[in-house]
C-alpha cells in the first residue's frame, strides 16, 4: 500500500501553490478501489482530476468512456456511488458537488461491471444504429413475453446507482423559516442583494449551494473596489453575519420553488465531514422557507458546443477549466485547445498559461472577434484561429488531437480543409444558459432572449425578482448593480414593512467599481451544433445530452420521424431525463430541433423544469419523521401498566390499545379464552380511555342530540344513559355510542375511538352552518377522562369496596350513571355494558387514571380481576350481537340493515340527519344485505372475516354472492364458533343454510340465525 | 456545556375550556373581570392575573388555567354569575403543560412548527393553536425567553420524544415528574 508521500506525488495535475484548498489537511479517499489523495477544500471531482483520473464512468447507451466536463451541479458524467458501508450507500452523487473528506469511498455508478472494461461498450459498438432514439419503444416492445428478460438487462445496464439495503444510520431534520427576503445564490448579484436588503432591516435568508460564498468570484481575476474579488466577498459576508435577522446557509441548495413563495432548501450539513461529523448533527436538513420576496441570483451554466466525439475524456467547458485551476490548483491536462463563440471562453487559456502549461490554440468561431480578450490572447502569444471550429476530436480514452476547419459565417457548413492539432484537453464555450430552473417551478415559462442567446426567467405571479447571470447579464458591474436594485425592491415589497427595524438608518450600498467594467466586448455568435464535413448522421457522434447519450443525429432523426413539439422530442429521445435534468444539453438540443424545423429557438420553445433543481435524498424529505416518530402514538394514562403486564397492542387510529395480555407461554388464542372466561365467570377490566368523549352543554343540547342521533332524546332524565346511532344525510350509520344526561342542559357523549374527531367536527358543522340558533357548545374531553370498564358477575362486589356510590340495583340501575368517588378520587360511573354482563364504566380525570386502575387491581386480587384487551372485548360483544361501526358496517348500511330499527324514532317533531336518506327506494328494497348471526355446522370451524356467502355450493364460477362475514370468533363461553354477517334479505332467512367457498378449497356451511348468541333476555347486564 | 434547551413539564394544572357566543361574549368577559380581576384577551392573545391565565383559542373558545384545586370553585362561580349562553368544562386531565426555554428554544420551535415564532410575529402574550411536528399544540409566548406548550395528554409522550430528538444538537435539560402517580386531590 502506498504511503502518504507516494499518494501525494501521485497528484500529477496539482499545482505547487494556489487554490482554495488546505494542503495541511490531506484527505485519502478511494475511487473504484484505488487509494488516492486530495486536500480539504477539494471536491471529489477536483481531487480525481488532480490524480489524473480521466475516466469516471461509462455512458448509458453506448458504454463510451466519460470524463469530468464541468465543475458544478450540472455535471452529467461524474456520477458516483458513495459510501464505505452498506448502510451508508448514497447513489448518484455528483463528484463536482461532493466535498472531499478523509476516508471517502466511491465508485462510478455507470459502468457495470467496471468503468475500465465494460460489456456495454461491446453492446454499444455492436449495436451501433440499433440504439436509435425511441430505441426502447421500438425494440423491446415485441414479443411482450420477452419483456421480463429485457427488463432485467436494461435495468442492470442502465446503471445510475443503487439504494442501500440497510437502514440509513444518519439523521435528517426540517426547519421552518419566515423571512422577508430569500436570496438564492451567493455570487456577486446575490451577495449584493442580500447586503442591500439586510441594510433595510428586514429578515433575510441567503442560501448558496457551494461550499463557500462567492459564486463566479471564486475563480475570477477581477477586482472590486480595487480589492481582489474574494476580499470583497468576505467583507460582505462579515457584515451580513453581524446583522440581526440574517441567516446565511452554505452547502444549501434551493431545490424547490413552490406556490406563494414557499421554497425548500436542502442543506448538506455533514456530507463534507465524513466520519468526523458531530454525532448530534443531522446529515441533511430541509429548510422550509416562507418568503415575502424571493431574489433569484442563481447564475448560469456554461453551455458546451456540440462537435464530433465531444464526449471523449479531456473535453470540458471553458469555465470549468478556470475553476479547477483557480479554486483547486488543478490543471486537468498538459496541452489545451480552446473553442469558443464568445469572449468568455478566452479566460481559461489565460489561466492555463498562468499555470505554466501549453495552450495550443484558441479556435474562435467568429470571423473577426475584436474584444479585449482576443487582444490579450494575441499579446500573450496565443495562436488564435478565427472563423474556424474544432469539428472533431481524435482519441477514445483521452483526447489526443483536435480536427480544426474553417466554417461559414452562419456556422452551418465547413468551408475549408481540415488540420489536426495535437492536444490533450479541449475547452469549449458556447455561451451561458441562465439557471432559470427555479423560476419555472411555479409554472412561469422562461422566455428566449436573442441578445443573450439564452432563456431568461419569464413573468410570474409571485413576488420574485431576478438579476445578474440568470438574466443573461455576465458583466460583473451589471451583476452588482442588479443586486442592489433587487435587494431594494425585495425589501420594499415585503408585506410586513411596518415591522422593519432600523428603516430610518437604511443605507443603500454604493455600486462598487470593478476592473472589467469598461472592457470592450465582442458579441457572441449563435452557434450550438458545430458543423462537420460529414452530415451528423455520418459524422462521429456529436453528443447533446451526455447522460442519456442523445446525439445531434438522433435529434434530427426524431424530427424526421415527425416529432415536432419540443415536449415530444424530449420524451422520444430522453433528452434531459437524467439526474442532471438537461442542465447542459437542453438548449443545444432545442437549437438543433429549431434548425431542423426551420424555426427559431423562441418558436420551438423549451420544456420547463419541475422541482427539484438537483436530486434530494429521501432522508431529507422524511426529516425526523421516521422510526418511532413516523406517526404519533397516543397512549392512555394506563399505558405503562399494560406494557409492564405484557400486553400486545393494536393500532386504533393513532392510539395504542391493549389487544390481549398473554401470560407465560400462552398463545393468543389461549390468552383470549382465559380473558373471556375470567370476565364472564368472575371479573375482567378493559382500558376504554380511548373512546371519544364530547361534553355538550347549552339549553338546546337535548334538541340537538335529537337531530343528530336517529333515536329519541326528549325524555332522557339526568342520571340516565342511552345508546344512539348517528347517520349521515344518506341514512348510513357512521358512528354510535352511549350518551349520558348530566343535567337538563348538559350531556356526556361517547363515540367510537376512531370516529371521535370526525364526530366532533360533524357536530360543529351542523351547529355552525345549519342550526346556529341552537344554544349548544361542544368540548372534546376524550383525553380528560381515563375510562376503565369492569365487567362480570363480581364487578358490583369489587366496586362496592372502593366507592361511596350506592350500587344497589334499585338505586343504580342498568343504563344509569352516578357521580361519586372511586378509590378516593372523584369519578363518574356509568352502568353501561359492551359485554352484556354486569358492568360499570369508571371515569376519572386522566391524571388519576393509573392510580385508580392500580387500586382496582389491588382490591380485585381476591376476585381474580383479569385485564382483557380489545380482542376479547370484540368477542364478548359479538356474543351479544353488538355491532362495531366500521367492522359490521361499512358506510352503506342503514340502521334497518343492521336490525337496529328500534333505535330510529321516525316520529320526532323535528327531523333528524339521515331520516330522508334511509327512506330512499334503494334503502327500503327487500333484498338488501342485512345483519344476521351465523352458526357453522362444525362448531370448531371459525369462518374467516370477509368470506363471501353463496346459496348453492355447486354453482359454477362465477358464483352468485349473497353476503359476507363481518365478525367471526371462537367463543370460549359458548365453546363454539360464532359469526356476524350481512346476508341479502338475511332477516327473512334465519334458519336457512349458506355456504362459504374459501380460496384454500374448503367449503364451510353455516346456518343463518339471530346475532344474539348469549343471554337474549339481557338478565346478565341488568343483574 | 450548558444545555441549549430547557423543558419542564408542569404538575397537573387546572384547565377550563370556556365557550361563548358572539352575543354572550361581553357578559362572560365582565363576569371574569369582576370575579377574578382578569381581563378578557384579544384575538390570539392571552391575559394573566396571579395564578390565572386566559388564552384566546378561537373566536368562541377560551382556555383558562388555574391551580388544580381552584377548578371546582371557578366553575361554580362562573355558572352562578353568567346567565347567557356559555359553557365551562373541566379539561384539566386532557392536557399536559410544558415550559420551553433556553438559548436555543426558538430553533427547536422552528424545527417543530411551521408557525412564525420570530418575536415580531409572536410577541410576549400571543397565544396560537398550531402544528407541532405531527400533532397540534397551543403555543403561548410567556416571555422573550420562554414559551408555553399545551398538548393533549395522549400526544404528550410523542411530543416528549420529538423534543428529545430535536434538542439533541443543542443539549437538553428536561424535567418530567412522574405525574401519573400523582395523588393530588381535586375537590368536587
Amino acid at each position: 500500500m502506498m504511503n502518504r508521500h507516494q499518494l501525494q506525488i501521485q497528484q500529477c495535475n496539482r499545482l505547487a501553490a494556489g487554490g482554495r484548498i488546505d494542503r495541511d489537511k490531506p484527505c485519502v479517499f478511494s475511487f473504484a478501489g484505488r487509494r488516492l489523495m486530495g486536500y480539504a477544500g477539494d471536491t471529489l471531482a477536483s481531487a480525481l482530476l488532480a490524480n489524473g483520473v480521466d475516466i469516471v464512468g461509462r455512458s448509458f447507451k453506448y458504454g463510451r468512456p466519460r470524463g469530468i466536463m464541468f465543475a458544478g451541479v450540472e455535471e452529467p458524467n461524474a456520477i458516483m456511488q458513495l459510501g464505505a458501508t452498506e448502510a451508508t450507500q448514497v447513489p448518484n452523487v455528483r463528484a463536482t458537488e461532493q466535498a472531499l473528506y478523509d476516508g471517502l469511498v466511491c465508485s462510478p455508478v455507470n459502468g457495470w461491471p467496471n468503468a475500465e472494461f465494460d460489456v456495454m461498450a461491446l453492446f454499444g459498438k455492436l449495436g451501433g444504429s440499433l440504439m436509435t432514439p425511441g430505441f426502447y419503444y421500438k425494440t423491446f416492445m415485441f414479443p411482450s413475453s420477452a419483456w421480463r428478460g429485457y427488463e432485467t438487462f436494461i435495468r442492470k445496464a442502465a446503471g445510475l446507482g443503487r439504494s442501500p439495503k440497510k437502514r440509513d444510520p444518519d439523521r435528517y431534520d426540517h426547519m421552518n423559516h419566515h423571512v422577508d427576503v430569500l436570496v438564492v445564490g451567493a455570487g456577486p448579484s446575490g451577495l449584493m442583494a442580500a447586503l442591500t436588503a439586510a441594510r433595510q432591516g428586514v429578515r433575510v435568508l441567503l442560501a448558496d449551494e457551494q461550499e463557500e460564498f462567492g459564486g463566479s468570484l471564486l475563480f475570477s481575476d477581477e477586482s472590486i473596489d480595487g480589492l481582489p474579488a474574494l476580499d470583497w466577498v468576505s467583507r460582505v459576508r462579515t457584515e451580513l453575519e453581524a446583522s440581526t435577522d440574517v441567516l446565511l446557509l452554505s452547502r444549501a441548495t434551493v431545490t424547490g420553488y413552490h406556490d406563494h413563495n414557499f421554497l425548500t432548501i436542502s442543506e448538506r450539513r455533514t456530507d463534507h465531514l465524513g466520519s468526523s461529523a458531530p454525532a448530534n448533527m443531522s446529515r441533511q436538513r430541509l429548510h422550509k422557507v416562507r418568503a415575502g420576496s424571493v431574489v433569484l441570483a442563481t447564475g448560469a451554466h456554461e453551455r458546451p458546443l456540440v462537435f464530433a466525439n465531444n464526449d471523449v475524456p479531456g473535453c470540458m467547458v471553458a469555465s470549468a477549466v478556470s475553476q479547477y485551476i483557480k479554486r483547486f490548483a488543478v490543471v486537468p491536462g498538459q496541452r489545451l485547445l480552446v473553442m469558443t463563440n464568445n469572449d468568455g471562453g478566452y479566460q481559461c487559456a489565460f489561466d492555463w498559461l498562468d499555470a505554466d502549461r501549453e495552450v495550443i490554440a484558441i479556435v474562435d468561431t467568429r470571423k473577426q472577434p475584436d474584444g479585449a480578450a482576443t487582444g490579450k490572447a494575441l499579446q500573450h502569444g496565443i495562436r488564435v484561429i478565427t472563423g474556424s471550429a474544432l469539428i472533431e476530436v481524435i482519441g477514445t480514452r483521452r483526447v489526443s488531437a483536435a480536427v480544426v476547419a474553417s466554417i461559414n459565417n452562419e456556422g452551418t457548413i465547413v468551408t475549408g480543409d481540415t488540420m489536426q492539432l495535437a492536444c490533450d484537453t479541449i475547452a469549449s464555450s458556447g455561451g451561458w444558459n441562465p439557471a432559470v430552473h427555479l423560476s419555472c417551478h411555479t409554472g412561469s415559462r422562461p422566455v428566449w432572449d436573442e441578445s443573450v442567446l439564452g432563456f431568461v426567467p419569464g413573468v410570474t405571479h409571485e413576488q420574485r425578482f431576478s438579476g445578474g447571470s440568470v438574466n443573461g447579464q455576465h458583466v460583473l458591474a451589471t451583476c452588482l448593480a442588479d443586486g442592489i436594485s433587487m435587494g431594494l425592491k425585495a425589501a420594499d415589497s415585503t408585506a410586513d414593512v411596518a415591522s422593519r427595524a432600523g428603516d430610518d438608518n437604511a443605507v443603500v450600498p454604493d455600486k462598487p467599481d470593478t476592473s472589467s467594467e469598461n472592457e470592450h466586448r465582442s458579441s457572441i455568435m449563435p452557434l450550438y451544433l458545430v458543423p462537420h464535413s460529414k452530415t451528423p448522421a455520418r459524422a462521429p457522434m456529436q453528443f447533446v445530452d451526455m447522460q442519456n447519450d442523445v446525439t445531434a443525429a438522433g435529434i434530427q432523426m426524431t424530427v424526421r420521424e415527425g416529432f415536432e413539439s419540443i415536449e415530444h422530442v424530449k420524451r422520444y429521445t430522453a433528452m434531459g431525463f437524467g439526474t442532471d435534468q438537461g442542465k447542459t444539453g437542453n438548449i443545444n438540443g432545442m437549437a438543433i430541433v429549431a434548425r431542423s424545423l426551420g424555426k427559431t429557438i423562441a418558436e420551438t420553445g423549451t420544456t420547463v423544469f419541475r422541482p427539484n433543481y438537483t436530486p434530494v435524498s429521501f432522508g431529507v424529505v422524511a426529516g425526523a419523521h421516521s422510526g418511532e416518530l413516523f406517526d404519533p402514538e397516543r397512549y392512555t394514562p394506563m399505558h405503562r401498566w399494560h406494557e409492564q403486564h405484557g400486553a400486545k397492542f393494536e393500532n386504533v387510529g393513532q392510539w395504542k390499545r391493549a389487544w390481549y395480555y398473554p401470560i407465560a407461554g400462552e398463545t393468543m388464542q389461549e390468552a383470549l379464552e382465559r380473558e373471556q372466561l375470567a370476565t364472564r365467570n368472575g371479573i375482567g377490566i378493559l382500558d376504554a380511555s380511548t373512546l371519544g368523549k364530547i361534553d355538550i352543554q347549552g339549553k338546546d343540547a337535548r334538541e340537538f342530540l335529537g337531530r343528530v342521533y336517529t333515536n329519541a332524546w326528549a325524555k332522557l332524565a339526568p342520571g340516565r344513559c342511552r345508546y344512539g346511532l348517528m347517520c349521515g344525510e344518506d341514512g348510513m350509520i357512521f358512528d354510535d355510542g352511549v350518551t349520558a344526561c348530566i343535567a337538563d342542559d348538559h350531556f356526556h357523549m361517547t363515540t367510537t375511538t376512531g370516529g371521535a374527531a370526525h364526530v366532533l367536527s360533524w357536530l360543529e358543522l351542523w351547529q355552525q352552518t345549519e342550526w346556529p340558533e341552537l344554544d349548544v357548545h361542544f368540548t372534546s374531553v376524550t383525553d380528560h377522562w381515563a375510562t376503565m370498564a369492569i365487567a362480570g358477575p363480581n364487578s358490583r362486589k369489587l366496586l362496592s369496596e372502593l366507592t361511596d356510590i350506592d350500587l344497589d340495583p334499585q338505586a343504580f340501575a342498568f343504563m344509569d350513571w352516578r357521580k361519586g368517588t372511586v378509590a378516593g378520587v372523584p369519578a363518574r360511573v356509568f352502568r353501561i355494558s359492551f359485554t352484556g354482563d354486569l358492568s360499570f364504566e369508571i371515569n376519572v380525570p386522566a391524571y388519576h387514571g393509573l392510580q385508580v386502575w392500580q387500586a382496582l387491581f389491588e382490591q380485585g386480587k381476591k376476585y381474580g380481576l383479569t385485564p382483557y384487551g380489545t380482542e376479547t372485548m370484540h368477542i364478548l360483544r359479538a356474543e351479544k350481537g353488538f355491532i362495531i361501526v366500521g367492522q359490521d358496517t361499512d358506510g352503506s348500511m342503514t340502521p334497518y340493515d343492521v336490525d337496529h330499527g328500534w333505535a330510529v324514532a321516525q316520529n320526532k317533531p323535528f327531523s333528524f340527519i339521515g331520516k330522508r336518506g334511509m327512506q330512499r327506494a334503494d334503502c327500503v328494497r327487500a333484498d338488501r344485505k342485512q345483519l344476521v348471526g351465523l352458526l357453522t355446522t362444525d362448531a370448531k370451524t371459525v369462518l374467516p372475516e370477509g368470506a363471501q356467502a353463496v346459496l348453492d355450493p355447486l354453482e359454477k364460477i362465477p358464483m352468485r354472492m349473497v353476503g359476507h362475514v363481518t365478525s367471526s370468533y371462537y367463543s370460549a363461553t359458548l365453546e363454539r364458533s360464532i359469526a356476524m354477517a350481512v346476508i341479502k334479505d338475511g332477516l327473512n332467512r334465519k334458519g336457512e343454510m349458506v355456504h362459504f367457498p374459501l380460496n384454500d378449497g374448503r367449503m364451510i356451511k353455516a346456518e343463518i340465525c339471530d346475532p344474539v348468541f348469549l343471554d337474549a333476555t339481557g338478565d346478565r347486564q341488568r343483574a | 456545556m450548558k444545555p441549549g434547551i430547557d423543558v419542564l413539564e408542569q404538575p397537573p394544572t387546572g384547565l377550563l375550556t370556556i365557550h361563548v357566543t358572539s352575543s354572550s361574549l361581553k357578559a362572560v368577559a365582565n363576569a371574569v373581570k369582576e370575579l377574578f380581576a382578569l381581563a378578557w384577551p384579544e384575538r390570539l392573545q392571552s391575559t394573566v392575573a396571579d395564578a390565572l391565565c386566559l388564552r384566546s383559542m378561537s373566536p368562541d373558545e377560551f382556555l383558562l388555567s388555574c391551580p388544580l384545586d381552584a377548578v371546582a370553585d371557578i366553575k361554580r362561580k362562573l355558572r352562578a354569575s353568567i346567565k347567557e349562553s356559555f359553557a365551562v368544562v373541566d379539561v384539566s386531565g386532557g392536557y399536559v403543560v410544558l415550559e420551553l426555554a433556553g438559548p436555543d428554544h426558538k430553533a427547536l420551535l422552528k424545527k417543530s412548527t411551521a408557525y412564525d415564532v420570530h418575536s415580531r410575529n409572536f410577541p410576549v402574550g400571543k397565544n396560537v393553536n398550531t402544528t407541532f411536528a405531527k400533532t397540534q399544540v397551543t403555543l403561548r409566548s410567556v416571555s422573550e425567553s420562554q414559551v408555553e406548550i399545551i398538548v393533549r395528554r395522549s400526544y404528550s409522550d410523542y411530543v416528549w420524544l420529538w423534543i428529545q430528538t430535536a434538542a439533541r444538537e443543542y443539549g437538553l435539560n428536561a424535567q418530567r415528574p412522574d405525574h401519573n402517580r400523582s395523588t393530588v386531590e381535586q375537590p368536587t
